[in-house]
């Protein structure tokens, strides 16, 4: 063997050893940030709201023993409005929610199988011979009012009760604000000025991660009156935020933009 | 062969990296934007007309007060109704000589209709700031914290009567794609901050009341 081609073999592999190195290292230090905090044990419980009603539906509860603000998700307010009550869905099987945690994935559960805004809402509110309103316009709600208000009450009695310091509800609209006739699509609505510093901080570190392609979200005030975010903002005084995303894109696209919008919350509380 | 092998290594070596890349892009590559040394220069101008003056927040608009609210309160340690009058139908003539006035710009159509006013009920009320201002009764910070979405037919007709009877600009940059503001800044020879984002304003109003 001559002295060049020894050097050779030797800077050969020591390159390769370096790079299998690095590579391994750097693997095993993403997969340390990917997996699960093992020390993060989160125990679920749940219960049913409106039971033996038709619109029964499932509450759902998150316990940490790791510290974390108390946070109410609502889904399915609007039964249309699909990517947000499917992500609610999803969202009960993470394992990795720190502090308390209380998800409503299906609130209004039967517009959520109409996939109708309302029962009836399509129908000048009458389904099954039964007159409904919007979920989104009744809130507080009644004990012993109409249907849609009874549905109402029973929401607030039972995120009352857990008593959060943060609530988001999960919302689409129909278009964008961006669109020459627009709606809410692409925005955050947060409920009082509380909110709005964590609304901005949300919006800008979310809009890092569009393409130049997409419409930027926005932060907007002024939930309607009668809204889930409306009550709990003005009235409960807690930090509430409404995520609207634009039915004009894809379920997938939507569906993935209410998670990022998610992750970028609890990423913002938990640190 | 040799360059073979140190080729391989290097896409292995940038493979490495490239695959846990995903916490890079949510870092800003220029902390504070390369803006200290603005932020000390801006709370100088701002003092030189502002200091110790009673300070007045409205918006003409109805979008983004409060987020600059939350600014003002949060970088700024300002108190409302202590340090800050806040009033998102505040009218010209309710503010006293010598007084500064934010003036938040950016029009919200929900933020309109909430207030139970609209785009040209609003360019009065600019337009009645800005008399004012030019007769050297008040002085004006206006800010545009909403970026390009905070731009158009709703808001832009307002900014042409806001802009020039401003004494200071902050702006998202965002939204001065088509120096609407740095011409707005060059032909009235107004002061114009420029940010990359709404909250890099928050250091900056660190520095204006200390």
């Amino acid at each position: 063997m001559t002295k060049q081609g020894f050097f050779t073999r030797l800077f050969k592999r020591l390159c390769l050893l370096i790079g299998i190195v690095i590579f391994a290292s750097t693997l095993a230090a993403c997969k340390e940030q990917q997996e699960p905090d093992p020390e993060n044990i989160v125990e679920r419980t749940s219960k049913k709201i409106l039971t033996g009603t038709i619109y029964e539906t499932e509450v759902y509860y998150f316990k940490s023993n790791l510290p974390g603000p108390k946070v109410v998700i609502v889904g399915g307010i609007h039964g249309d409005e699909i990517a947000g009550w499917m992500v609610a869905d999803a969202l009960v099987e993470r394992k990795d929610f720190k502090g308390e945690i209380m998800i409503i994935p299906r609130a209004n559960i039967l517009a959520t199988q109409l996939e109708q805004r309302y029962p009836g809402s399509t129908n000048n509110g009458m389904y099954n011979n039964v007159k409904y309103t919007d979920l989104n316009r009744e809130f507080p709600g009644k004990a012993d009012g109409t249907v849609t208000e009874r549905i109402a009450y029973a929401i607030v009695e039972v995120v009352t009760e857990f008593s959060p310091t943060y609530l988001i509800d999960l919302h689409e609209s129909k278009r964008s604000y961006s669109d020459p006739s627009p709606l809410l699509g692409d925005e955050i609505i947060y409920g009082n000025k509380k909110g709005a510093m964590l609304a901005l901080e949300m919006v800008e570190d979310f809009n890092d991660t569009l393409d130049p392609s997409d419409t930027p979200f926005i932060t907007d005030a002024n939930p309607p009156e009668g809204s889930f975010n409306h009550y709990f903002g003005k009235t409960y005084d807690a930090i509430t935020f409404t995520f609207e995303t634009n039915r004009q894109l894809g379920l997938a696209k939507r569906m993935k933009q209410q998670n990022d919008l998610l992750n970028i919350f609890f990423q913002k509380i938990w640190n | 062969m040799k360059k073979l092998w140190l080729l391989l290594s290097v896409i292995v070596l940038g493979f490495a990296l490239v695959s846990c890349g995903g916490d890079d892009k949510d870092k800003d590559p220029n902390p504070n934007g390369g803006e200290k040394q603005l932020d000390v220069e801006l709370a100088d101008t701002f003092k030189s007309f502002a200091k110790n003056k009673e300070v007045y927040l409205t918006t003409v608009g109805q979008a983004d007060i409060d987020i600059v609210q939350n600014i003002l309160e949060n970088a700024a340690g300002l108190v409302e109704d202590q340090d800050f009058i806040r009033n998102h139908e505040l009218t010209a003539d309710q503010v006293p000589f010598g007084s500064v006035v934010f003036l938040v710009t950016g029009t919200s159509s929900k933020g309109l209709g909430a207030a139970s006013t609209d785009v040209q009920a609003e360019k009065n009320r600019a337009t009645a700031f800005v008399n004012k201002a030019n007769a050297g009764q008040i002085s004006i910070v206006l800010l545009h914290v909403g970026g390009e979405a905070r731009r158009g037919s709703l808001t832009d007709p307002i900014l042409n009567v806001a802009c020039p009877g401003a004494d200071l600009m902050l702006v998202v940059a965002d939204g001065d794609q088509d120096n609407l503001f740095t011409n707005f800044s060059k032909n009235n020879n107004i002061p114009l901050y420029l940010f990359s984002k709404a909250t890099k304003m928050v250091p900056a109003f660190a520095k204006l009341f200390e």
